[in-house]
């Protein structure tokens, strides 16, 4: 029987603490049975996968090392302990049965470490892939088919400002054309003007010419017989005025009905065909500022777009950024569990070395369970967030 | 000739992760899996812009490593950063006495880290 009874309860209550320690190094809560929490990290693997001391095999534990790590019983294990007890053979089988339940937590860590890190190497290189797509995709976005709507939307403008240029120069054409056509029909105007003129002074002439035979006729009657012959002339010449008076009358009258003429046709045909010319100018400078504001909205659009699209890959890159930062995590698990399997190791010797005096049925030198417990209260790698010390993550150094 | 950070970390999660977030930055990322792998490579004339290790590496850790970088001509004041799962006090002091710039702890913040990274090495 047990010399010290509480060694049993003390036992049970260091690995309890050890369970509770590594429960809280795995970032878990819990506050139920050590032994419970144990198996329930022994269940976590299927066994298939064998590890360090899994190869040394579960019937034969290790012998002891040579090392001696902390424990009373490693600093002098040759010391006479007054405490003396008798074991039961109950008892040694019991420790047998928790040193395998620590290796089997060993080895499930172990694995659950290796494959961790197997999944976030897939994880890490899956979205280092879709990263690197998203990358690809706003490239040709942004650097291809955003180029080309650019270049295309110039194109367009430079030719619907080639084609606004053309018609400008058409229409400036089209009003000097006009403007001669004006000045020629008044040059025209000035040639009738001027014949009018010389009409009139044929008529004057002719009245003149007219007034001479009246006054030749008069003084032929006044010379009587001997101005007869005079007088016949003078008849003929009188005619000949009139008739010419006559004629230049008629030309008078053609010379006022072509300048009437000229002038209409000018009018209407000019004036009718400046007004059809300009109101269709008016309606093709309509369609083309309308084509001028459809491609610069489309360009509008492409940009907002793009821009959408830069916006949108920035975020999620930054999203991409954050989960592959926060696939450290499976490092940090990993170093928590090596920090377990510490613990384990530690508590492992102590009760190999008691298992190791099974043969005098006596426990001479029981390991200090003062360490044991000194090591379950020492912090582990990567503790919360909240428990770091100093509060900084990051931190630059003066 | 492009920047370099050399990462340094016997994780390759680790290693993949700090590359794979600093290729967002104009700098080329390289990795060590060990501190004498990157010391070697340093040795043989590899001069990075930014140094970043892990602590607890076997057999030489990141301290001894910082220790070591800067005997190195031309690497005695690029910013080297640690990054750890520890988080004392005292091991913070000691990367700093060994000429270390910056501690952080995994797992770091990947935004952070790239805003650190354009503060110690900014783009010329």
């Amino acid at each position: 029987m047990l010399g010290r009874p509480s060694l049993k309860s003390q036992l049970a209550a260091g690995v309890a603490v050890v369970g509770a320690g590594a429960g809280h190094a795995l970032g878990l809560s819990w506050e139920g049975e050590a032994f419970s929490v144990l198996t329930g990290l022994a269940g976590l693997a299927s066994g298939a996968w064998l590890p360090r001391r899994a190869q040394e095999g579960l019937a034969a534990p290790a012998p002891v090392p040579d090392a001696k790590p902390e424990s009373a019983l490693a600093e002098n294990p040759d010391a006479p302990n007054p405490d003396v007890v008798l074991a039961p053979r109950e008892l040694f089988d019991y420790l047998e049965g928790i040193q395998r339940l620590l290796e089997r937590a060993s080895r499930d860590g172990a694995s659950v470490a290796e494959e961790t890190e197997q999944a976030a190497m897939t994880i890490i290189g899956r979205l280092h892939d879709l990263d690197g797509a998203m990358s690809s995709l706003v490239s040709c976005v942004e650097e291809g088919s955003g180029h080309d709507i650019e270049t295309i939307a110039r194109e367009a403008d430079e030719q619907i400002e080639a084609s606004a240029q053309h018609i400008a120069d058409f229409a400036a054409r089209r009003s000097r054309d006009l403007k001669k056509g004006y000045a020629e029909f008044a040059r025209i105007e000035e040639v009738a003007q001027q014949l009018a003129a010389s009409i009139a002074g044929v008529r004057g002439i002719a009245r003149q010419t007219n007034m001479l035979a009246l006054n030749a006729t008069i003084e032929a009657a006044r010379a009587g017989e001997a101005g007869a012959g005079f007088a016949v002339v003078a008849a003929e010449v009188k005619g000949q005025a009139r008739a010419c008076d006559g004629l230049a009358v008629q030309v008078e009258n053609q010379i006022g009905e072509f300048r009437a003429t000229v002038r209409t046709n000018l009018k209407r045909i000019a004036g009718a065909q400046d007004e059809a010319e300009r109101a269709d100018l008016e309606a093709i400078g309509q369609e083309i500022r309308r084509l001028n504001d459809t491609t610069q909205a489309i360009l509008s659009s492409q940009q907002t777009t793009l821009r959408m699209v830069g916006e949108r890959n920035a975020a999620i890159s930054e999203s991409l950024v954050a989960v592959i930062a926060a696939v450290q995590f499976q490092d940090v698990a990993k170093q928590r569990l090596s920090h377990l399997d510490g613990m384990f190791e530690l508590a492992h010797l102590d009760i190999e070395r008691m298992r190791a005096q099974a043969g005098d049925r006596e426990i001479k030198h029981v390991p200090d369970v003062d360490a044991l417990l000194a090591r379950v209260a020492e912090d582990g790698p990567s503790c919360p967030r909240a428990q770091i010390e100093g509060g900084l993550a990051i931190e630059l150094f003066d | 000739m492009t920047d370099t950070v050399l990462i340094v970390d016997d994780s390759p999660s680790i290693r993949f992760s700090i590359s794979t977030i600093l290729s967002k930055t104009h700098l080329d990322a390289q990795t060590a899996s060990s501190a004498e792998e990157a010391l070697s490579l340093m040795q043989a004339g590899l001069r990075p812009h930014i140094l970043i290790t892990d602590l607890h590496m076997g057999p030489m850790d990141g301290v001894e490593l910082i220790r070591q970088t800067r005997k190195i001509p031309g690497l005695q004041f690029i910013p080297i950063l640690m990054l750890t799962t520890e988080s004392h006090r005292a091991e913070r002091q000691e990367a700093k006495d060994a000429g270390g710039t910056g501690w952080l702890v995994k797992p770091v913040d990947g935004l952070k880290l790239l805003q650190l990274v354009a503060q110690l090495a900014p783009e010329s």
